[in-house]
């Protein structure tokens, strides 16, 4: 018995799951990605909910009532109330048709934080609509009322896990206004995506010095004239500070080095996480940028395949985890 | 092995639900207005509760006072059943403990009332509560009444729904009325079409209202009690002519057991209910002769809470919900505990019982053996004289007439030999004393007789030639039995006062002090003036109609409805005509919705100029996107210069059109229409 119920329930589950799957995939076709969205008749579901439901067993009960009493105007009002029922319907779908939705999304996030997409509402016309409730799948659901206004801006946040471009799934607009016993709903794509960074994940930085991480700016500006040691020449580098003498000797072409002069330039690479995979550097890699950025440092990014020269500012940060969270993603 | 699970500590979300002040009066104006009608039925005691559980869901709304605590919850449930059994007993099932019970849960509801789901719950039953109200009354102004409630409490329904920052109470009520009005086209469908079911299991209704009418026994006094009344008894409207008004004798019940004081209907054990199809039917019954023309009426009764029902002599029974007893009086099957129509039909020529003399006509020789004895002598001494028992039954009458007899609502008390009394030394009475005292002389010669209670007369309403019997109307008289003509009427009350026969009660008593008096309001009390006694007949026409044609609409109604508007009905009929109206239904329902557009309508101009342009279009100069009308003018008049003054026309026409104050200038509309064509034209 218990057995055979057990089935059966899975057996609902996956009929279920089934049904969802096939449902979501009829949504897509039905509804495609647009950056802009007119509610109508194409991309509205409708459907009685629990408390429509509800009502409709209270107006069984109410039925049977009038029948075995043999009171007329209880069949006049169970009638009455069944048209109301009805025609919540069309109210229903009136509360969500002709509204303009669109969305913007907010700044870029790290993996596990939650990111800001801005809904926006619009209506035309003299029509209004109210307790219209928006959300993405796990987010809040935010109230609209659009009554005296003619627009409104929703913020929403959606909670990320992957680094990458990330989609927050199709927004639900819905309403059970105005006697909560239909329920309008619409799921649309409004084609934008958000770039999410990986999670930082802490790890050591020892092998940066103390010093260069604690007070990088004046490391920089300190000292010009301090001779710091030779290096190799290089094509570019100044003439004045070739090390003639030593050139002379016949020992070879090298420079002087000063301590200004040295790379003290800092290089995130690859490498430097042998033993972890791909997403376990990348998030590490992302640590160090966070800390060098606020540190103040210069510092680049080498990957394989993509080198990116040390320097600082808000806008090579950002290009650096722009590259993090794309890394292996713009091929496929 | 099961793997041991932690121990999950379920963490509740202890959020609770908190309804919004609007939604909040909202919820307590609808419920206040679905009670009211049930206070002056309900016990003291139940209005005091329901009054303070309103009081303190308010407080708990403003914060005073808390939820109850689950053990105050049980003592206040456990000390609602035990007032309820107290109050109800035995009854607790009946249709009054029922209601009272919803009414107590609907209200100590509200008092818990914690979460979404309890608020709905709480409306829902607003809904029932309604139905609950109608099961004891239906007229006209409690169904205007109720209307107004179904209003509110859908208006709470929505308000629920609804963001309490964007309140506007009428906003709110005028939606939900636009919503309900707009529904009512529908309900009048259904409910006219849609196929009544007989009751499926019958209901013990116990009111506590008592009714005024009719008992199953008669005393002196007891009918002249009934004048102080003008309640409505019953209404008739007859089809075809109405018979003589002094025909109208409504029978309700024989009675032909008599103590020397009270008569009583003592013909329960003799009960011999005959239905039209009972399969084994009685000789009587079907000895039954029907002559003459029929008279057929319509009679919707109010409730007496019996099951006798009113009908002129002889009634035929056509309807599966009557029976017939050996009296020839109908009954119906279930007790009358609800306003009840029925049709009739009714032959007043007929032979019946004719020559078989059997129990009945024994048990109406029967009088007591002592008391009445000068009744008994003047009886014996009358009958002696006379040739037949006709000539008898005619002195008798006659002494009646002739004597100094007082018919009287207040007449003197009569002593232990209420008869004797009577006949001999007061010489008052009201209707039911004649036909005692004319019955009991009857008897006292071995003719069989008994009094019959019921009606007489009525009132005809002018505008719609419905008959109303009041209880005023209520009336006595006798039936004799003779060999050769079975049960004749006889009405002793007709010799004293022939009036009362001929022109109602209500002509003849109404200088009585106490006639009508328990009516000190009523409109009937103002006859004399012809502007209120006509408007009282045009409220009781109206009254009449709804209750014939809605509250007794049933099965019969329905089909002969449908027949009249459809012919014969088949069921493609009713299904067509069931689809033709849902497609009009959702139309209008459709335009009336959307009516208000959701995108601003396109301004006149600019549908002419966009018309032009996607002719320019087809001409090979379509607009290009982002380029203003100007820069599209220019463009054109460069390739094409011979396009160029009359585009540079409409162009100057449309943007002076579209983009001042000018707008709405018609005559401007006008010739830029006229240029537009005039480009077609010769393009």
């Amino acid at each position: 018995m218990s057995l055979k119920t057990a089935g059966m329930s899975r057996l609902c589950h996956v009929l279920m799951q089934r049904w969802h799957i096939h449902f979501a995939r009829w949504v897509i076709r039905r509804i495609p990605p647009a950056r802009n969205v007119i509610l109508n008749h194409q991309n509205i579901f409708i459907i009685p909910n629990k408390q429509g439901l509800g009502f409709l067993f209270l107006q069984g009960l109410m039925f049977i009532g009038a029948v075995n009493f043999e009171i007329s105007l209880a069949f006049a009002l169970v009638f009455l109330l069944l048209g109301m029922f009805f025609l919540s319907i069309f109210y229903t779908f009136r509360n969500l048709a002709g509204l303009h939705v669109s969305a913007v999304p907010g700044a870029s996030v790290f993996a596990g934080d939650k990111a800001e997409v801005t809904v926006i509402l619009n209506r035309h016309g003299k029509r209004i609509f109210e307790n219209v409730l928006v959300s993405f799948p796990g987010s809040r659901k935010a109230t609209a009322d659009l009554i005296a206004l003619s627009e409104q801006r929703l913020d929403l946040y959606v909670s990320t896990s992957k680094r990458g471009p990330f989609t927050p799934g199709r927004l639900v607009i819905e309403t059970i206004f105005p006697f909560g016993i239909c329920r309008a709903w619409s799921l649309i794509d409004l084609n934008f995506t958000c770039l999410v960074y990986p999670a930082p994940v802490e790890c050591d930085l020892d092998w940066l010095t103390a010093n260069q991480l604690n007070s990088g700016r004046t490391n920089i500006t300190r000292g010009n004239d301090d001779f710091h040691g030779l290096r190799e020449y290089q094509r570019g580098d100044s003439l004045k500070h070739v090390a003639w003498k030593i050139f002379a000797r016949g020992q070879g072409m090298f420079t002087k080095q000063y301590s200004s002069n040295i790379d003290e330039r800092i290089w995130l690479h690859w490498d430097m996480f042998p033993d972890h995979s791909i997403e376990e550097r990348l998030s590490r890699i992302c640590y160090c940028i966070i800390k060098l950025d606020s540190a103040g440092v210069d510092y680049g990014l080498v990957l394989p395949g993509i080198k990116i020269s040390p320097a600082k500012g808000f806008l090579h940060y950002r290009k650096l985890l722009e590259i993090l969270a794309m890394y292996e993603f713009s091929e496929s | 092995m099961l793997a041991k699970t932690p121990n999950k500590k379920i963490i509740y979300d202890r959020e609770t639900y908190q309804i919004t002040r609007f939604a909040f009066f909202w919820l307590l104006i609808a419920l206040v207005s679905v009670i009211l009608p049930h206070v002056s039925r309900m016990p003291v005691w139940l209005t005091g509760i329901c009054a303070m559980c309103m009081l303190g869901r308010f407080l708990i709304f403003q914060g005073r006072i808390s939820y109850p605590s689950n053990k105050l919850k049980f003592a206040i449930v456990a000390l609602m059943a035990v007032l309820l059994l107290a109050q109800y007993g035995r009854d607790i099932f009946s249709t009054d403990a029922t209601v009272a019970i919803l009414l107590v849960g609907i209200t100590l509801k509200l008092l818990e009332m914690q979460h979404k789901r309890d608020v709905l719950l709480v409306l829902y039953l607003g809904y029932f509560t309604i139905v609950a109200e109608f099961i004891y009354t239906q007229s006209i102004p409690i169904a205007f009444y109720m209307s107004l409630s179904v209003v509110l409490i859908s208006s709470a329904l929505m308000a629920l729904h609804q963001n309490p920052k964007h309140q506007s109470p009428l906003r709110t009520l005028k939606l939900t009325a636009v919503i309900l009005a707009q529904s009512v086209p529908l309900m009048l469908v259904f409910f006219i079409l849609f196929p009544r079911i007989s009751p499926l299991w019958s209901v013990p209704l116990q009111t506590n209202t008592s009714s005024t009418g009719l008992s199953e026994s008669m005393s002196p006094g007891d009918i002249s009690n009934l004048t102080r009344s003008a309640e409505v008894a019953f209404r008739v409207k007859f089809n075809g002519a109405p018979p003589m008004y002094s025909e109208l004798y409504w029978r309700a019940l024989t009675l032909d057991e008599f103590d020397g004081r009270e008569w009583r209907h003592g013909f329960v054990e003799e009960a011999q209910f005959l239905s039209l199809n009972t399969s084994e039917q009685r000789d009587w019954f079907r000895n039954i002769e029907y002559l003459g023309e029929p008279v057929t009426y319509n009679v919707i009764m109010e409730p007496t809470n019996q099951n006798w029902i009113f009908t002129l002599r002889m009634p035929r029974i056509f309807d599966d919900r009557m029976l017939m007893t050996r009296d020839y009086q109908l009954g119906s099957r279930r007790l009358i505990n609800q306003r009840f129509s029925y049709d009739a039909t009714s032959y007043l020529e007929n032979r019946a019982d004719v020559d078989t003399e059997g129990r009945q006509q024994r048990r109406s020789r029967v009088l007591p053996v002592d008391g009445n004895p000068q009744a008994h002598k003047f009886a014996l001494d009358l009958r002696a004289q006379m040739p037949s028992d006709t000539d008898y039954i005619n002195a008798v009458l006659e002494h009646f007439r002739e004597e100094e007899f007082f018919y009287t609502l207040s007449p003197a008390t009569l002593g232990n030999n209420s008869i004797d009394d009577f006949l001999f030394n007061t010489r008052e009475g009201f209707c039911e004393h004649y036909a005692s005292s004319f019955t009991f002389l009857m008897r006292a010669v071995n003719i069989p007789a008994r009094v019959v209670t019921g009606y007489q007369g009525g009132e005809f309403n002018p505008f719609d030639e419905t008959l109303t019997v009041r209880q005023y109307d209520a009336h006595a008289w006798a039936e004799v039995w003779l060999p050769a003509q079975g049960w004749v009427r006889v009405d002793p009350t007709a010799a004293v006062a022939p009036e009362r026969i001929s022109q109602g009660s209500e002509f003849t008593l109404q200088e009585e002090s106490s006639f009508m008096d328990d009516e000190i309001f009523s409109l009937l009390r103002l006859r004399d003036s012809l502007l209120f006694n006509n408007l009282r007949f045009r409220i009781e026409m109206i009254d009449y109609a709804w209750n014939r044609f809605v509250l007794n609409y049933d099965q019969d109604m329905q089909f002969s409805l449908l027949t009249s508007l459809l012919g014969t009905i088949t069921k493609i009929k009713v299904l067509l005509s069931l689809i033709v109206f849902m497609t009009l239904f959702i139309i209008f329902i459709a335009i009336s919705v959307f009516r208000k557009s959701s995108t601003v309508p396109r301004k006149p101009a600019l549908q002419h100029y966009l018309r032009f342009c996607s002719y320019l279009g087809k001409l090979g100069f379509a607009r290009i996107s982002g380029e203003t009308p100007r820069q599209y003018q220019e463009r054109v008049s460069l390739s094409n210069p011979q396009l160029a003054s009359e585009m540079q026309g409409i162009t100057q026409t449309f943007v002076e059109l579209a983009f001042t104050s000018e707008s709405l200038d018609p005559e401007k509309l006008k010739r830029l229409r006229m240029l537009i064509r005039k480009f077609r034209m010769m393009n």
